[in-house]
């Protein structure tokens, strides 16, 4: 398994944050920060990682939710998660709560 | 208008807008040259998301480079309209809270009933119908939210055409971000428009939005405003009218409206008569059916104003439709050559008491005016049509 990056821990909960819109857009979904306008697109994966991303479910069963759609090996889809998160972490687009 | 009358780039345009059964521009020789050309023309015409969604979908794909600049156009416009969306929705609350009466006009209703995909729609500003009564009381609800006029001195000049106030509406209210603006209007016609249109009938053929409450036009006024805007724009008597882009936009607006919308074409009529608005009426459907859009051909007679010459309809769409945004000029030599003080120091930054800033000024406007200039001599015959048009329609306007 890929080690994790400092700001993520795998309990975590991880949400989406307030202020930030989403709207699928012709096979995209695109994500708007309101505060500043800033907009995003996100392709078929990212848009299911987003939606998975509802501050309820903690990084593990992100990834678990993935293994069951794709056919991939576990470690790859947590190291892609993990850095999926960490971008849109640094973009304000989502945030992690303790759990 | 036949298919092979059409430029290539148009009639790209036009099978994303308004398909038929074969395509009408064959793409197979096309070079980079014509793919930016049609870049251009699709943004000066507002259809570039549209014209992204149409090849983006298509087996034979555009050049990556020209799907890729697309792509990035259309995701502007996407999550320009989630901004939209969002101060719709913030605006039409508050006008709610405050008992004011909404409809929402133009964009706005459009993308909540013919635009399946709102990116699709571009949009400058939010346009909502209020009461003229209750004019004080929105405004009022509006600046709660933050909204305000754009002070002068803060007025751009690109900005100035987008919030200028006209007869039919206040001046435009902008957001603490200068992202949304916000025209709140008492009816849809400007002056020496529609004589008896009376405003009274559009509120009470309203429709509510679903699960909303805010009020949208009914279909045939929905059909009927946007068919007097693609006039307006493209006649007039304004120069900076006629030479307003979007005009593919708009015939879009109306083929989106007679495909989605359940049009009663015998009560447009009705109004449109009343209104004394059918020659302006007739003269967006016929050039949207000259462009394939499948208006039917009974309501086009029936709005058809006496002796109506289907040549004049025709240059209308080669002249002031089929545009490339280069600019057709009809001016007059002293408009060109002769420019006032007044003109140099105001838009061209010279110093008006200073004889080398006023002639720099005078070379920098030459400067900026040449490419149309050089148009014009080239198709002197255009110009000389395009110059009559406008008195060609205001004919029709009064036989009818």
């Amino acid at each position: 398994m890929s080690s994790l990056p400092p700001e993520v821990a795998l309990d975590g909960r991880i949400r989406r944050q307030d202020g930030v819109l989403a709207q699928e857009a012709h096979g995209q979904t695109v994500l708007l920060r309101l505060d500043d306008g800033g907009y995003y697109a996100l392709d078929e994966v990212g848009a299911l990682i987003w939606e998975l991303c509802d501050g309820r479910r903690a990084v593990g069963e992100i990834v678990d939710a993935l293994c069951a759609e794709f056919d991939a090996p576990e470690e790859t889809v947590m190291a892609d998660v993990l850095e999926f998160i960490g971008d849109l972490r640094r973009e304000r687009l989502l945030a992690v709560d303790a759990a | 208008m036949t298919v092979s009358s059409l430029p290539p780039e148009h009639a790209l345009l036009l099978d994303a807008i308004a398909p038929l059964d074969q395509a009408r521009a064959d793409r197979q020789a096309w070079d980079g040259g014509r793919w930016g050309r049609t870049l251009r023309i699709a943004d000066w015409h507002r259809l570039s998301p549209t014209l992204y969604c149409h090849l983006e979908s298509k087996e034979e794909h555009a050049p990556a480079a020209v799907l890729s600049a697309l792509e990035r156009a259309y995701l502007a416009a996407a999550a320009r309209s989630l901004f939209l969306a969002a101060a719709r929705r913030q605006v039409v609350d508050a006008l709610a809270a405050a008992d004011v009466p909404a409809m929402l006009l133009k964009g706005a209703a459009l993308v909540e009933t013919v635009y399946s995909d709102p990116a699709q729609r571009e949009m400058l500003d939010l346009d909502v119908l209020v009461p003229a009564d209750r004019l004080p009381a929105a405004n009022a609800a509006l600046a709660a939210l933050g909204y305000r006029t754009l002070p002068a001195d803060d007025d751009p000049e690109g900005a100035r055409s987008h919030v200028h106030a006209a007869e039919h509406h206040d001046p435009a209210l902008v957001g603490e971000q200068h992202v949304v603006a916000v025209e709140l209007h008492h009816h849809v016609v400007i002056a020496g428009e529609g004589a008896g249109f009376d405003i009274d009938d559009a509120w009470q053929r309203a429709r509510a939005a679903p699960g909303a409450t805010h009020l949208l036009p009914a279909p045939a006024d929905l059909l009927l405003h946007v068919c007097l805007h693609f006039t307006r724009n493209r006649l007039g008597g304004s120069y900076r009218r006629r030479h307003t882009g979007g005009a593919l936009g708009q015939i879009c607006d109306i083929a989106r409206i007679v495909e989605h919308e359940p049009i009663d074409w015998d009560a447009l009529a009705a109004a449109a008569r009343s209104y004394r608005l059918d020659a302006r009426v007739f003269l967006a459907l016929f050039a949207a059916r000259e462009l394939g859009v499948p208006v039917p051909s009974s309501a086009l007679a029936d709005l058809q104003p006496p002796r109506f010459d289907p040549r004049v309809g025709r240059r209308l769409v080669s002249l002031r439709v089929l545009r490339t945004g280069e600019g057709l000029p009809v001016r007059t030599v002293r408009w060109m050559l002769a420019p006032s003080r007044e003109v140099l120091s105001r838009g061209w930054e010279a110093d008006p008491s200073a004889t080398l800033s006023l002639a720099r000024a005078y070379l920098r406007r030459a400067r900026a005016h040449a490419p149309g200039a050089r148009s014009a001599l080239r198709r002197p015959w255009s110009v000389v049509q395009d110059r009559r048009l406008n008195g060609q329609i205001h004919a029709l306007e009064e036989r009818a």
